[in-house]
């Protein structure tokens, strides 16, 4: 749990705001009630469209395209391996996340894959195993078209849940101990997450980002409030509520006492 | 040849079409209005292609500058998904610069790059997935890309795929039915030739061939593949025009 890498391209290049512009929006969001300069409440999220199973040579898909134009493409593919008998089991799912119009070996991509990465954690390679010998490698590429005004956690995540969330994986119609062969009808694929384990919320976690400016707190900040924030952190969720990773996207002003009444204000209002 | 017959005697492909049927075309421009000066989105059956188009603008690198015209720069990216298998390409992937080289070239001579000296158009393609005839896809997306992004070209620069199957029934290499606008199973199994003309007439401005076929063949390939370019060029016109109403009745004209 480092602090990420400065993550000077979302934020730090975009405030272009004068120094009384900053102490307005500074002075509005502390008020209590804090007054957003979107009006939102302050657990209140932009409204975002999400597309599912876009693509056919995918397991499973979707498009997210965040109100200020942002937009992400996740697919998600399956292979079989077979299972080392000592071996670990972290290396079942490989998130990898290109920028559109950066390097391979972008610092925000690089991030951003990891991010990913740990939210998912061991949960989701449980549901990996064929039999005992066998199991599934996950590839979850994602694909982020348009450069992120604000930070893309939330988008990629989100992204990611979704496309996680309509996956389907071939049915194994091979006895255990035999080498798997799986049936050719798609039609009866199985969902990795099906519809059982909505009901008991054991779902792909997601990460949201939230803004600290004095007493307050925000959700899905927009980049003005993130650049007045005394802090800004992007807290991974489960279902449950309970914070998974978290990790400081931004954080400048004093840290102390403040951060933990906001993350006390986050427990409650999460 | 495959498992599947690629032509049945009944005259039906793989896919139910006829010979040449092209399959469903879906594409939308201004898909991205913030990102990008222009931008497009096609669909040619399974294959689907983004396209964005930024400039003219000032040259990213001194070396890109031409005193007289505007330098056009392509990059292609394959997304991981985009293939049944999941296959990351790097930058230097050779056939990734292949297609950047050839589509480059294509579009430089097709822009009026006369008007815009010391300039850079830089065209990014996302090819989110791949079922044949990529690069006559990403041809249509770059054009629509550059339409809407208010770039002079002289005409619309459309890419078709045409395969040629040779008839099992007789060993002679000689004798093929074309294919119009083939599709994954078609592309991996046949001779393709991607070709891009300069609107409905027959100034070829790109042409690919992939495989060995005779040399008699060619031609008959060539004839259906410029015929479909026309089919082709019907359709994206239609889509320009539509979206154009769309534009003006909203009120921003």
């Amino acid at each position: 749990m480092a602090p990420a890498p400065t993550t000077t391209t979302a934020t730090s290049s975009l405030s272009l705001l004068s120094p009384a512009e900053l102490s307005y929006l500074h002075t509005s969001l502390s008020l209590s009630p804090p007054i957003r300069p979107d009006s939102r409440k302050p657990t209140q999220f932009r409204p975002l469209t999400a597309e599912l199973d876009i693509l056919p040579s995918t397991h499973g898909s979707s498009r997210v395209i965040w109100p200020d134009g942002g937009e992400c493409i996740v697919g998600v593919k399956a292979e079989v391996e077979k299972s080392l008998p000592d071996a670990t089991t972290t290396k079942r799912v490989e998130v990898s996340v290109e920028v559109a119009g950066a390097r391979d070996d972008d610092p925000l991509a690089v991030f951003l894959s990891s991010s990913v990465n740990d939210i998912l954690g061991q949960k989701l390679a449980g549901r990996l195993e064929i039999g005992e010998r066998w199991h599934w490698k996950l590839y979850i590429d994602i694909l982020l078209l348009t450069p992120p005004i604000s930070h893309p956690s939330t988008l990629l995540s989100l992204g990611v849940h979704l496309a996680l969330r309509v996956t389907n994986l071939p049915r194994l119609i091979s006895a255990a101990d035999e080498d798997p062969l799986f049936s050719d009808d798609w039609d009866a694929a199985l969902p990795l997450y099906p519809a059982a384990s909505a009901a008991v919320g054991d779902v792909p976690a997601i990460t949201l980002l939230v803004a600290a400016v004095g007493e307050n707190v925000f959700f899905d900040p927009t980049r003005e409030e993130m650049a007045v924030a005394d802090c800004v952190l992007a807290v991974s969720v489960d279902y449950d509520g309970r914070k998974v990773v978290k990790r400081i996207v931004r954080e400048c002003g004093p840290v102390g006492r403040e951060v933990f009444e906001s993350l006390e204000s986050i427990v409650k209002a999460g | 040849m495959s498992r599947y017959e690629i032509l049945s005697p009944e005259g039906l492909r793989v896919d139910g079409r006829r010979w040449n049927e092209i399959r469903r075309f879906h594409a939308q421009l201004s898909t991205q209005p913030a990102a990008a000066d222009g931008s497009s989105y096609v669909e040619q059956g399974n294959t689907k292609v983004v396209c964005t188009v930024t400039g003219p603008a000032e040259a990213s690198m001194r070396s890109k500058q031409l005193h007289d015209k505007t330098s056009v720069t392509v990059e292609v990216t394959f997304a991981a998904f985009s293939g049944t298998e999941r296959k990351r390409r790097g930058k230097n992937d050779k056939r990734v610069q292949e297609m950047r080289t050839m589509l480059q070239r294509t579009f430089a001579s097709a822009i009026l790059t006369h008007l815009h000296p010391r300039s850079e158009i830089t065209i990014s393609l996302h090819i989110l997935s791949q079922d044949g005839g990529v690069l006559a896809t990403c041809v249509n997306a770059i054009t629509l890309a550059l339409i809407d992004a208010g770039v002079p070209m002289t005409d619309y620069v459309v890419g078709m795929t045409a395969g040629i199957t040779t008839s099992t029934s007789s060993e002679d290499k000689t004798e093929g039915e074309p294919l119009l606008d083939v599709n994954g199973i078609e592309d991996s199994d046949l001779p393709t030739l991607t070709v891009a003309t300069l609107g409905a007439t027959e100034n070829i401005s790109l042409l690919q061939l992939e495989n060995k076929v005779h040399m008699t063949l060619v031609e008959s390939m060539l004839a259906a593949a410029i015929d479909g370019c026309a089919k082709m060029k019907e359709m994206l016109d239609e889509v320009v025009r539509k979206h154009g109403e769309e534009v003006a009745r909203s009120g921003a004209l």
